[in-house]
């Protein structure tokens, strides 16, 4: 069974800031970090919920390690994981830039230390992870008698994202040059990233065509219907023929994926995502491109529950007295960052007229170079979230398109929204629990 | 969260009964909900406003009713799990057992 590490940006920095503090004499310290834990397919996600520092007073003398720590700090740890059934790392900051490794004291210790947590909750796996600069490394035990495995499969999910394996041996394309100016780590980064894409109608398709341009190796399709003479005068791939043959959507798309990069990793689920069971959650970024607020509400909550940044894209067309109005939105939800909700996006107002016409989209007005704007914006924040390329501040997380202006902008009601989500808290991450 | 006397009598129906809470919204998972047909099944009661409903009781399936209803959600993912319902107002401000017992009697 695989075990793979999800850790938000902000949790990272508020351990590594707290990790920095001197002590009166310890040469470092350490803390705890508690862990839900969520399905995937064949092994677990790991997801860090609460961060608990050790006490100052909880360090004892002792000159042949950084951090000698008393049986005070152990138990209340302890305690954590019989309370909340969750897994506890052990964890302690390396001030270096690059993958730390663990020490031979390191090693020592935490060969001491990790096994007693399986006393109290031997259902869990338990480990020891070390932060450095820039990366983490983790190490992580299965059973109290079983040894130590290294956990490759770490993501850093903020802005930027950190991706397991992006640093690694992976050749620069020669058809990506030219953008080269994102960094050097983008190549392996578009190569490792495994992208889903809910809807390929006429704002996914256009997702699916830039991201395979972009580089984008492993992508996970959902949709369930097949191509329609409707979709034709959006549907980037689509022919005539796909409407004869009433062909699948997903399959338009692996089309055009694999007429581009012949070696993609295409996932293909010709249904809906939530009778997929647990395919999304592999995801380390969603792109909804569907047509209900219902439907972005279900994928807000899976997104959120196991940390995985969703953008929603969306249009409408309505008309007040003689006039046409064109709007649309781009929207990042980051896991532990404002929802759709916050954002005054999703309301029980739009929830609730939507399931009085009974939960159906109707015919919503789609065009082409709308569905294509929204997607280049959302893809573009896609790259920024993934690279970095354009710097920490420039992150947006909700754009207003005014499609008669042709103008994006940002909300103005990003002014005006709490910056904490009260909707997904971190403690309801992983799989549910009922209580 | 729900309170302990609300939970205590939803248990008085369904033993089992159990809590959590996804997007702001508290729910009531009912294992092995008795109803006439099938004999049982799992029921989710959410006991929030949701979807312009003052409450809502989710089906793991949809059943048979002695008339028909309009079972407008389908496979709606809440709380990691596929529910279906079907459309039916209940007055506000209920109890949750009030509101399981008024959607229940749409169900006879």
């Amino acid at each position: 069974m695989s075990i793979q590490l999800r850790i938000l940006r902000p949790f990272v920095d508020a351990v590594v800031s707290d990790l920095q503090r001197r002590h009166q004499f310890a040469f470092e310290r350490v803390g705890f970090i508690a862990c839900r834990t969520g399905t995937i397919d064949g092994g677990s996600l790991l997801l860090p919920t609460r961060y608990d520092p050790v006490l100052d007073a909880d360090y004892l003398p002792d000159d042949s390690v950084g951090a000698r720590i008393g049986s005070n700090a152990i138990r209340r740890a302890m305690q954590e994981a019989l309370e909340n059934d969750v897994t506890i790392l052990h964890v302690h900051f390396h001030g270096h830039n690059g993958n730390p490794s663990m020490s031979r004291v390191d090693e020592v210790e935490s060969r001491k230390l990790i096994p007693a947590f399986f006393n109290v909750r031997p259902n869990r796996p338990h480990g020891a992870l070390i932060l450095s600069r820039d990366s983490a490394a983790l190490w992580m035990w299965k059973g109290k008698e079983e040894r130590p495995v290294s956990v490759d499969d770490i993501s850093i999910v903020g802005n930027p994202m950190r991706l397991a394996g992006t640093k690694a041996r992976i050749k620069t394309n020669p058809a990506l040059i030219r953008q080269s100016f994102l960094g050097k780590d983008a190549d392996p980064i578009f190569q490792t990233v495994r992208v889903a894409i809910i809807g390929l109608g006429g704002g996914g398709s256009h997702v699916v065509q830039q991201l395979v341009h972009l580089g984008i190796r492993h992508f996970l399709l959902f949709d369930p219907d097949v191509v329609e003479i409707s979709n034709l005068n959006r549907l980037v791939g689509a022919t005539l023929s796909d409407v004869e043959n009433a062909t699948k959507k997903v399959v338009v798309a692996e089309r055009y994926i694999k007429s581009v990069n012949p070696n993609a990793i295409v996932e293909r689920f010709d249904k809906k995502w939530q009778e997929t069971g647990a395919a999304i959650r592999k995801a380390d970024v969603v792109f909804g491109c569907v047509d209900t607020f219902l439907a972005r509400q279900e994928l807000e909550s899976t997104t959120q529950r196991y940390f995985i940044p969703y953008i929603d894209i969306g249009m409408d067309v309505t008309k007040c007295e003689r006039q046409y109005f064109m709007s649309g939105q781009v929207i990042i939800s980051m896991p532990g960052q404002r929802c759709m909700k916050c954002l005054g996006f999703l309301t029980d107002e739009k929830l609730g007229k939507e399931a009085a016409q009974y939960g159906e989209a109707g015919e919503h007005p789609q065009v082409v170079w709308a569905n294509g704007v929204l997607a280049s914006a959302a893809v573009g924040k896609f790259v920024q979230l993934t690279t970095g390329w354009a710097g920490a501040d420039t992150f947006c997380e909700y754009d207003s398109y005014d499609g008669n202006l042709g103008r994006i902008i940002a909300h103005p009601r990003l002014q005006y929204s709490d910056k904490r989500c009260s909707h997904h808290p971190l403690a309801s991450a992983g799989d549910p629990e009922f209580a | 969260m729900v309170t302990e006397a609300d939970m205590t009598e939803l248990r008085s129906l369904c033993p089992d009964a159990k809590q959590a809470q996804e997007g702001g919204l508290r729910y009531v998972l009912l294992p092995s909900l008795k109803l006439p047909a099938p004999a049982e099944i799992d029921c989710l009661l959410c006991v929030d406003p949701r979807d312009g409903y003052a409450g809502r009781l989710f089906f793991s399936q949809v059943i048979a009713t002695r008339e028909p209803r309009n079972w407008h959600m389908q496979n709606v993912r809440i709380l990691e799990r596929n529910w279906f319902a079907f459309s039916w107002q209940i007055p506000a401000n209920l109890r949750p057992m009030e509101i399981l017992l008024t959607v229940l009697r749409a169900v006879r």
